[in-house]
């Protein structure tokens, strides 16, 4: 009873983060395109869904297999391709954010060990209040036979 | 009109069919000296009304051969100008022009089958060795060029296309590049045929190209 006791307890002290955490910002589809063995660069994409009352922010996002991650957005204007750095990353309240090629990206710089298809990639999105969601990205590449096989649902 | 009296039928089909095969006659030795058909394309590609000539340049392909004018000649070519520290518009560009040959080869009736060249818009960092890590990845068959400046800069102007470096203030070391998102198709004169602008579909790609190849074989 004791022991019950001290699990609802507990349980009542980690619920709070667990479910702002959980419930409100999703992540379906992860993962990171395969690129030459010796690529010094890759790119993440992934939909965010905000089930909550309030706009999400992504400021930053790190990942034990890369020594740099920077939010990018890819844009083609005046015939040019263009990266453009972003200081956030918003998922509106409600609402989704599509990471996917040509627009927002993860650009994820000097992997710490080359990268095959089928590799997971630990990411971790921290958003503007400090909280912090995890990610298993998969490597693969875009479209085609191989992309149907990874979808992954991480809450 | 009755049915009942043959003669009167005979006689008009007789002289409708006389008039059909002279017309088929006609028709076909009237295309003997026609133009070829138009091609047909899509909206994604513009074809220039006079093919652009390009004058000579001196650049250095990934194997570290020389890359010049004469490379362009005697084949179809796709361009495409890219850096390969861009780890999404690029490698997208990269996965189309595969795809697209892919499609040209699966389709019927047979035509030749263009080359790729990836011209970098990032001399400093894209030396033929790192091109060599990049471009044969996509096919082993495609072609990474590199060289100076001012050989790149030649080029990339008289094939209408741009690359500006943006510098990376918090990471200077992986500055940005900005390049021009079409692809070129240069046909086997080595004069600029048709201009792809982004975002690039494999499959209308094939199509167009295939149309190109036809129109020009046609009328050459
Ligand atoms: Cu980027």
């Amino acid at each position: 009873m004791k022991s019950l006791l001290h699990s609802l307890v507990l349980l009542c002290l980690l619920a709070p983060v667990a479910a702002v955490q959980a419930d409100q910002l999703r992540v379906e589809d992860p993962w990171v395109r395969a690129g030459p063995p010796t690529a010094r660069v890759m790119a993440g994409y992934m939909t965010l869904y905000n089930s909550g009352a309030r706009e999400r922010e992504i400021v930053r996002v790190t990942s034990p297999a890369f020594a740099r991650v920077e939010l990018h957005l890819s844009r083609i204007e005046d015939g040019m391709a263009r990266m453009i750095p972003q200081e956030a990353l918003r998922v509106p309240a409600g609402g989704r954010l599509e990471l996917t090629p040509g627009g927002y990206h993860l650009m994820l710089f000097d992997p710490l060990a080359p990268l095959q298809p089928g590799d997971p990639v630990e990411l971790s999105l921290h958003d503007a209040a400090g909280q912090v969601l995890n990610v298993r990205a998969t490597v693969r590449l875009p479209g085609g036979r191989d992309a149907d096989h990874t979808h992954h649902h991480h809450d | 009109m009755s049915d009942s009296n043959p003669a009167l039928h005979h006689r008009p089909l007789f002289l409708l069919l006389l008039l059909a095969v002279l017309a088929g006659g006609l028709y076909l030795g009237w295309q003997q000296f026609a133009p070829p058909a138009p091609p047909r394309l899509s909206d994604q590609v513009t074809r220039l009304p006079q093919p652009r000539p390009i004058a000579d340049f001196a650049l250095i392909d990934h194997h570290e051969r020389p890359f010049t004018l004469a490379r362009f000649q005697g084949q179809w070519s796709f361009v495409f100008f890219g850096y390969t520290h861009c780890p999404d518009v690029c490698p997208t560009a990269m996965l189309d022009l595969k795809r697209t040959l892919e499609a040209v080869a699966a389709a019927e009736p047979a035509v030749e089958p263009p080359q790729v060249v990836f011209v970098t818009a990032d001399p400093e960092r894209d030396t033929p060795a790192q091109l060599a890590r990049f471009v044969p990845y996509f096919n082993p068959d495609f072609i990474g060029v590199t060289g100076p400046q001012d050989q790149l800069d030649q080029l990339s102007s008289q094939l209408s296309s741009l690359a500006v470096k943006v510098p990376n203030p918090d990471n200077p070391d992986n500055y940005l590049v900005d390049h021009t998102a079409s692809i070129l198709l240069l046909n086997p004169d080595g004069r600029l045929e048709a201009i792809f602008t982004s975002p690039h579909n494999p499959d209308t790609m094939a199509a167009d190209y295939r149309e190109l190849a036809r129109y020009f074989k046609e009328s050459s």
